[in-house]
């Protein structure tokens, strides 16, 4: 006869393995812990792996640059629209699946573009004037994706190719402020890492899934002699005493998982408790969550969103060592942008996921205003992907690899605005063989502004000091900026 | 005729058979797959270099480490790890590592399972022999169907059964999967089939166990359906003097297949590789030209014509070399030979599959001495090969001083560990018919999917990744506590775990509680005990001798009662108690059932806990 308990077992093994409950009624120390109503200064950062054609997100009018800008592009993009290459082709879509963008905060734009309609929220939050378009960014000096992630993510161009485990800039930025990052994503992504030697007030936490976080813990008396009981108690009398007797170096590779550790163990609790009489709200848990989910492409994402909502709904909690929890960058991803093929079937739906009315940014943003309005004016989300796409769409409905990109940053602190010539006229007038960019191959976006300056102005309101940014990208006092671009905290932000 | 050209008709011809409905049925033990697994060439080639280990560093701990990078930990009896360890290392390594379908002395065939003939240990003739609905299938009644060809992630499925078989060869899907999943990666999300990718691993692993030069492997590779059906170039088409198509693969099969990203372009200033941006990568999209894949079914999905009237005419230039052909066939084949005799690919190829399958972190670029030597030496093993076969290079390796070498780490991905748990805890194939420790839902469980690589073509989770994300080390610790029971039951139906077929004994033919805790963290964790240290002995002690966590056997009554090491070293009654359990007698093999069930139960619990600790997700040389 065994001392096990094969009910408790049954319910465990469904809670992990995915069925939502988590852990937490183990616990069985649950209070009520309201909301927070006063938040520190975050980002929110979405890494689009892939190679996203913002191109295609937002696009000029037919008649921009007096026509010759915008006929070029319709041409050029013809087929990676789906539609022939003519004048009234280029009308009908523009006028069809675009909402047009004519004022930002009730100023008129130099040029009219447009937002995909599928991105509505985009579009609103552009026209609200909480969106800062950076233009003409420069992200790689290769078209690799994988190095070029790396450089993305250490916001880095000198960044090597090997240099999977060096630090990331939201690693750096949580550092620079003694706070710390938190991974809502499947892997953690090297945006995450923090300098080595791993600064003092900083961790990555993962916050895969906020409401099944951290360790288990077996607890009901009468199972004291069963395996869950006898494994968590020898489990957590094991980890303290190797932390204390300081066994394992930080040089080790097994030092990675005593961290991990520490981290989540000192933080189980205190996340349960303030959870545990939060619910995930309605429009957020929709995203995810079969039947009906609403992100049916990526409910992954959604499942991201509701990890931020519950950081902000953490803010203030401390762990069982009195450390803060500290919520000050977040690292989201979405994959699936590198579109050689078919271009409008797979990235157009992925975009609404993220910008559309009720999707992703939509209802975090909705859902805080709602519970924790004081959460608007302390947040802002950035939005890039290691590179963008060729000009001319390639015989294959799809655009290839290129290199410099948009970035978006999105938030009520944003002084919202078109920063750099969102369509370079030079890509339509600088000749090669008689060929502007949407004409001859391998034409991209030409990098004039270095990742420095823009996450650097991130850093810089986000610590609400403006040598942040110095610390965390010491390159940006040598790292271009397009000309007539001013790109810092004071131009970018109102606060 | 080429051996690739060969094989690939006979596959043809057999897939024609298997459309026709000629599929052998029956019965599992007496089924004959209509394609069947090609039998390997051996390989005798010394793989003894000037980096070899020596005699006196190639120890069982040294086969172990080997056995768990390349073999999923593999099923060799101690006394054949035993043997190994007495072997010259070379003379072990040609034993341990081969990528024919069986390998007995590796992974004899079970017992308690009818065995599998080698013929039908194909990933795609396992689909078939898996799902046979006969009374002598061990795969449970109600799982069979999960195994039928087109079945959703039916891949994945027979790919982890396979790899947790005993009887067959764990390196071959080792090998296989990094290779499908990792190096040559491919997604069932890009919409490539069922049938496509286990065509695309079957073949790709025929062509290695037939000792095929790499850059032939990697050609048949590249020319496969799966491979078109995953970049679309299967539309690539030269028409009225212009391209149409993606140049997705144009790139990747450079950098990807070869590991050439660019940097030999003489122009290179760190602006952009414009030879290579703007000829050869352009020049090989052309290649690529009239690769039709049809898309009337499943079954034609598995075939590729190449043509000539869409193909691109006339000559390219490919890696500043002429390329011609009158087939994207024709091309690639002369392409290979170039591009795996390539300078970048010389020096970045055998880095990154290393990087990739046994040491996390190998960085060209680190100022690290020791980091830079075993680089140098990892590059030398490979540029020496005047032939390039994966299977040699991964023999040297294996028992290189690059690979047995204390700056060396593997950090388990995901799948890695839960496949190591598995094959190290079950003893016989009943346990993994049964899917009693449930590898692929763990995997899952930590946001990793089988043939579906989380970066696509960029292949699935690193051991970086794994060892980071602090989400998956709290799925493997939660196992140990919230899930103990899918680890330390040892009772199922008329199943019964029997630990007594594995453990080592005492040298008075007992099974005593020390010898049994060093040999199990020996089994898992391969490192010579070295991590070893009181504190761990202290903890498996308690679970062996009384079948309690420390805390609890030490004091009930404060059972939480956390003991540092300090208390364990110094503390006189602490101490005592925990040295006196080391010769307790467990009883593995009692006369009494309920006895033998304890003392069973006792060495799970123990492993339970091995599994939890940080020196079981990952291995640090030595």
């Amino acid at each position: 006869m065994f001392p096990i308990n094969r009910r408790n077992f049954l319910w465990t093994t469904s809670a992990a393995l995915g069925a939502g409950a988590g852990l937490f009624p183990l616990l069985g120390r649950v209070r009520a812990d309201p909301l927070p109503t006063a938040f520190q200064r975050k980002v929110v950062n979405i890494t689009l792996e892939g190679g996203p054609d913002f191109r295609h997100l937002i696009v000029p009018a037919p008649n921009v640059g007096g026509g010759l800008y915008g006929a070029a592009y319709w041409k050029g993009r013809a087929s990676s629209h789906y539609i022939a290459e003519s004048a009234s082709a280029a009308a009908s879509r523009y006028a069809q699946d675009y909402l047009p963008v004519t004022t930002i905060a009730g100023v008129p734009v130099a040029e009219e573009f447009g937002v995909l309609k599928t991105s509505a929220f985009l579009h609103s939050e552009i026209v609200a004037g909480r969106v800062a378009i950076m233009c003409n960014v420069e992200h790689s000096n290769n078209r690799d994706h994988a190095h070029s992630l790396l450089i993305l993510q250490a916001g880095d161009i000198t960044t090597r190719s090997y240099a999977t485990d060096r630090d990331g800039w939201g690693g750096r930025l949580a550092a620079a402020i003694s706070g710390n990052v938190f991974s809502m994503t499947r892997q953690k992504l090297m945006y995450c890492n923090l300098p080595y030697p791993a600064p003092v007030g900083s961790e990555v936490i993962s916050a895969r899934n906020t409401r099944a976080f951290g360790l288990a813990r077996s607890v009901a008396s009468d199972y004291q002699q069963g395996s869950e009981a006898v494994s968590d108690r020898a489990l957590t009398s094991y980890y303290a005493s190797l932390r204390g007797a300081n066994i394992i170096p930080e040089s080790s590779p097994y030092h990675y998982f005593v961290a991990h550790e520490e981290t989540l163990r000192g933080f189980t609790e205190a996340v349960a408790n303030r959870l545990a009489d939060n619910p995930v709200p309605a429009s957020i848990s929709a995203l995810y969550t079969a039947p009906n989910q609403v992100l049916t492409r990526n409910g992954n994402f959604g499942e991201q969103i509701r990890n931020v909502y519950d950081c902000f709904a953490c803010e203030g909690i401390v762990d069982s060592h009195a450390r803060p929890f500290n919520f000050r960058v977040g690292s989201l991803e979405y994959g699936g942008w590198d579109s050689h093929k078919n271009q409008r079937d797979q990235i157009e739906i992925q975009y609404s996921e993220i910008f559309g009315d009720g999707k992703g940014l939509s209802s975090l943003r909705a859902e805080l205003g709602a519970t924790m309005p004081n959460a608007l004016d302390n947040y802002v989300v950035t939005v890039s992907g290691e590179f963008g796409r060729q000009l001319r769409s390639n015989g294959d409905r799809g655009t290839d690899h290129g290199r410099g990109n948009y970035i978006f940053i999105l938030g009520s602190a944003v002084r919202g605005g078109v920063y750099g010539e969102m369509f370079p006229m030079a890509e339509v007038t600088d000749l090669v063989n008689g060929q502007n960019k949407y004409e001859r191959y391998n034409g991209d976006i030409e990098g004039q502004t270095g990742l420095s300056h823009v996450f650097g102005a991130v850093a810089d309101w986000v610590s609400n000091n403006n040598a942040t940014g110095d610390i965390v990208f010491p390159a940006r006092a040598t790292e271009p900026v397009e000309p007539g671009a001013t790109i810092t905290r004071a131009a970018v932000f109102t606060t | 005729m080429s051996t690739r050209a060969l094989i690939g008709r006979i596959l043809v011809v057999n897939a024609l058979l298997v459309s026709a409905g000629c599929e052998e049925t029956t019965a599992f033990t007496r089924y004959e797959c209509s394609q069947p697994a090609a039998s390997a060439i051996r390989n005798d080639t010394d793989p003894t270099t000037a980096y070899t280990v020596s005699d006196e560093q190639w120890d069982e701990t040294a086969v172990r480490q080997v056995l768990h990078v390349f073999a999923f930990g593999g099923f060799a009896t101690d006394h054949q790890i035993d043997l190994w360890a007495e072997m010259h290392p070379g003379d072990a390594i040609r034993e341990m590592l081969t990528f024919d379908t069986t390998n007995e002395r590796l992974s004899p065939p079970a017992s308690d399972t009818p065995q599998i003939h080698p013929k039908n240990a194909s990933l795609r003739c396992l689909t078939g022999l898996l799902s046979v609905d006969s009374t002598d299938n061990p795969v449970p009644r109600a799982d069979r169907d999960a195994y039928v060809i087109d079945e959703y992630d039916a891949v994945g499925r027979t790919w982890i059964l396979a790899a947790r078989t005993r009887g067959l060869n764990p390196v071959r899907q080792r090998v296989g999967f990094w290779e499908t999943n990792y190096h040559l990666a491919l997604s069932t999300n890009a919409g490539v089939t069922n049938r496509q990718l286990l065509n695309f691993y079957d073949h790709v692993m025929t062509n290695l166990a037939r000792n095929e030069p790499y850059e032939s492997v990697l050609t048949a590779a590249a020319l496969e359906p799966a491979v078109a059906q995953q970049y679309n170039h299967r539309n690539n088409a030269y028409r009225d003097g212009k391209f149409f198509g993606n140049e997705d693969f144009g790139r990747e099969y450079h950098q990807l297949y070869f590991g050439i990203f660019g940097a030999y372009d003489d122009a290179y200033t760190g602006a952009m590789a414009d030879l290579h941006e703007l000829v050869t990568i352009p020049a090989t999209a052309r290649a690529l030209t009239d690769m039709v894949v049809d898309q009337t079914s499943d079954a034609s999905r598995e075939h590729i014509t190449f043509g000539t009237a869409e193909h691109w005419q006339g000559t390219l230039s490919i890696l500043e070399q002429p390329n011609n052909g009158n087939t994207a066939e024709e091309r690639l084949d002369a392409l290979g030979p170039v591009a795996i005799a390539h300078p970048e690919s010389i020096a970045n190829l055998p880095v990154s599959m290393i990087r990739q399958l046994a040491d996390d972190l190998l960085d060209p670029d680190s100022a690290d001495p020791g980091v830079a030597a075993r680089v140098a030496t990892v590059r030398a093993i490979w540029a020496d090969m005047p032939t390039k076969n994966l299977l040699e290079f991964f023999r040297k390796y294996a028992i290189s001083t690059a690979f047995h070498n204390p700056g060396r780490a593997k950090l388990w991905t995901s799948v890695e560990r839960n496949l190591l748990l598995n094959n190290l805890t079950s003893l016989g194939n009943r346990e993994a018919y049964r899917d009693f420790y449930r590898p692929r839902d763990y995997i899952s469980g930590e946001d990793v999917n089988l043939f579906r690589p989380s970066h696509d073509v960029f292949g699935g989770q690193t051991g970086l990744e794994a060892a980071t994300t602090a989400n998956v080390f709290a799925s493997a610790y939660n196992r140990s506590v919230g899930q103990s029971y899918s680890i330390t039951n040892v009772d199922e139906g008329s199943w019964r775990k029997d630990w007594s077929t594995a453990v080592r004994r005492a040298p008075d033919g007992a099974f005593r509680v020390i010898e049994t805790a060093e040999w199990l963290w020996e089994r898992y964790n391969a490192d010579g005990l070295a991590n070893m240290g009181n504190l761990e002995r202290a903890h498996l002690y308690a679970l062996l001798a009384s079948g309690r966590d420390l805390g609890y056997w030490i004091d009930s009554t404060a059972a939480d009662t956390v003991y540092t090491l300090d208390q364990i070293n110094n503390t006189l009654a602490i101490h005592n108690q925990i040295v006196g359990a080391e010769q307790a007698i467990i009883l593995l093999d009692s006369s009494d059932r309920d006895e033998r069930q304890e003392a069973n139960y006792r060495v799970s619990l123990a492993v339970n806990f091995i599994v939890a600790t940080p020196y079981f997700m990952a291995q640090q040389g030595r």
